[in-house]
């Protein structure tokens, strides 16, 4: 039986819709001021971004929110272990790392049980925490993105504008959004 | 070296570089690799950051959307009714068995549950493993966009296509919605053809090239001759996106025509694109030979 199934159906369709009906308030943000081409001429990226993060979070128009309960506990472990990394000390470094990398691992199990919103910040320092055990290098910019995002998870309550700001400042750090594919040959993800 | 982030010399006044100065027209793979983890990633923004203005293509968007990010939704969608990233593998094999099924797409899927596994901690039972699959893989399709539009100056639109306009979004129920509309000559959604018309003499240039080529032209490069054959008697015959996907690599190469060097990683086909059109091929990935930059 060639292309006649349900699975192969949808494995050609291009459309991945459950429920149109449930569309999110807010779509996803592309990218910030100053980044699209339609703004071509805005270059000061990092004011830029800086505004748009600080304009997301403050407006609370068109975004919906979601509880939370990451472990108060293990947050702030993972605040004080990311306070106190030394880069310089490549010893520690790498036990330090896979520290932070353990409790976020953890905080997994009562993520399950939190908003969207609080899994995809968690998202989002995990996959920092993994580009960092691949580099062995974390700059004071790289903690200061990962320290933000651990910060956030410990509100009650997120949005989609903190996802979008949390994945802002890491994109900007070099944390590129998809490390899940790093080993990935590029020449097969243009072919069909 | 130059900062990524660093505006672009011949900008401020808000006009389009051209001739023969520092600048770049990146193709869709070399745009991905910038996205995955420092140590493939820094290879290529390293290379990249010399050039004072990057350019991409919205066709090259669209691949992106086309391939990768359809085979991440995918993905997601598999893992929502699964038990276990176990249960992702057999479903993508048994969905794959087709002779009609891609191969890449198989491929990429294997790929990427693989490498997440090799990243695993191990410490997590097999539902919380799956969620964090899931999550990661909502967090690549929906940041991806942003990392793409921050790693060039500009993106040339002259298809002006209508399918990379569409972002990955997730809904309150959890669910991934991304839609890629259908294109055919009846329901034309983009300007394709007006753009071949606009440039058919380089289109014939290409197509020469690839002629001359003979056996020596990649499979790929064959069938976008074929394709180029047809749309020179008729141009909407491209209004059809299993179509236009045969000559991606040309519209993106057409579409950065003002710059004077294409930055891509598959040598096999844009090698002779450059050539034919006259310009340098830079890719960081690979070892430079004589007469390459």
């Amino acid at each position: 039986m060639i292309g006649t199934t349900g699975e192969q159906k949808r494995l050609n369709a291009d459309t991945f819709v459950s429920d149109l009906s449930l569309q999110p308030a807010q779509n996803a943000t592309d990218s910030a001021p100053g980044y699209t081409q339609s703004s071509f001429g805005t270059f000061d990226r990092t004011a830029a971004t800086r505004a748009s993060r600080e304009s997301t979070r403050r407006d609370p128009s068109d975004v919906r929110s979601g509880p939370g309960a990451i472990d108060p506990i293990l947050l702030n472990r993972a605040l004080e272990t990311i306070e106190s990394i030394d880069s310089n000390d490549k010893q520690t470094f790498s036990v330090q790392v896979a520290s932070l990398g353990g409790m976020v691992c953890e905080m997994w199990r009562t993520a399950k049980s939190s908003s969207q919103y609080h899994r995809q910040v968690l998202a989002a320092v995990d996959n920092a925490i993994i580009c960092t055990l691949l580099t062995e290098t974390l700059t004071s910019r790289q903690i200061s993105a990962i320290r933000e995002a651990l910060v956030d998870l410990k509100s009650p309550i997120l949005t989609q504008a903190n996802v979008d700001s949390i994945a802002s400042h890491m994109i900007d750090e070099n944390y590129g959004p998809l490390a899940m594919i790093s080993e990935l040959e590029t020449g097969h993800a243009i072919d069909e | 070296m130059q900062s990524m982030n660093e505006p672009p010399l011949d900008c401020a006044e808000g006009r389009l570089p051209s001739g023969d100065g520092p600048y770049i027209h990146v193709d869709t793979t070399l745009q991905i690799e910038q996205l995955k983890t420092p140590l493939r990633a820094e290879v290529v923004k390293r290379a990249l950051a010399e050039y004072k203005f990057r350019s991409t293509s919205t066709y090259a968007r669209f691949e992106f959307n086309r391939t990768l990010l359809r085979d991440l939704a995918y993905l997601y969608v598999r893992a929502q009714k699964a038990r276990g990233l176990g249960d992702i593998l057999g479903e993508i094999n048994k969905a794959f068995t087709s002779r009609m099924a891609s191969r890449n797409r198989l491929a990429r899927c294997l790929e990427v549950i693989q490498h997440f596994l090799d990243i695993r901690p191990g410490n997590l039972t097999p539902d919380l493993e799956l969620l964090r699959f899931r999550e990661f893989l909502v967090y690549g399709m929906t940041q991806a966009h942003v990392a793409w539009g921050r790693s060039v100056h500009h993106e040339f639109n002259g298809t002006q296509c209508a399918r990379a306009e569409e972002r990955p979004m997730r809904a309150a129920n959890d669910n991934i919605i991304f839609s890629l509309p259908r294109c055919r000559p009846s329901k034309i959604n983009c300007q394709i053809h007006h753009f071949y018309s606009s440039n058919s003499g380089r289109f014939k240039t290409l197509g020469d090239k690839i002629k001359a080529l003979g056996d020596g032209a990649s499979a790929q490069m064959k069938r976008a001759a074929e394709v180029l054959n047809s749309a020179a008697e008729n141009p909407k015959q491209l209004c059809d996106d299993r179509i236009c996907a045969k000559i991606g690599d040309l519209l993106i190469a057409v579409d950065g025509l003002d710059l004077p060097r294409y930055g891509a990683n598959n040598d096999e086909d844009w090698r002779p694109i450059s050539e034919a059109l006259g310009k340098l091929l830079v890719n960081p990935l690979r070892v430079p030979r004589r007469g390459e930059e």
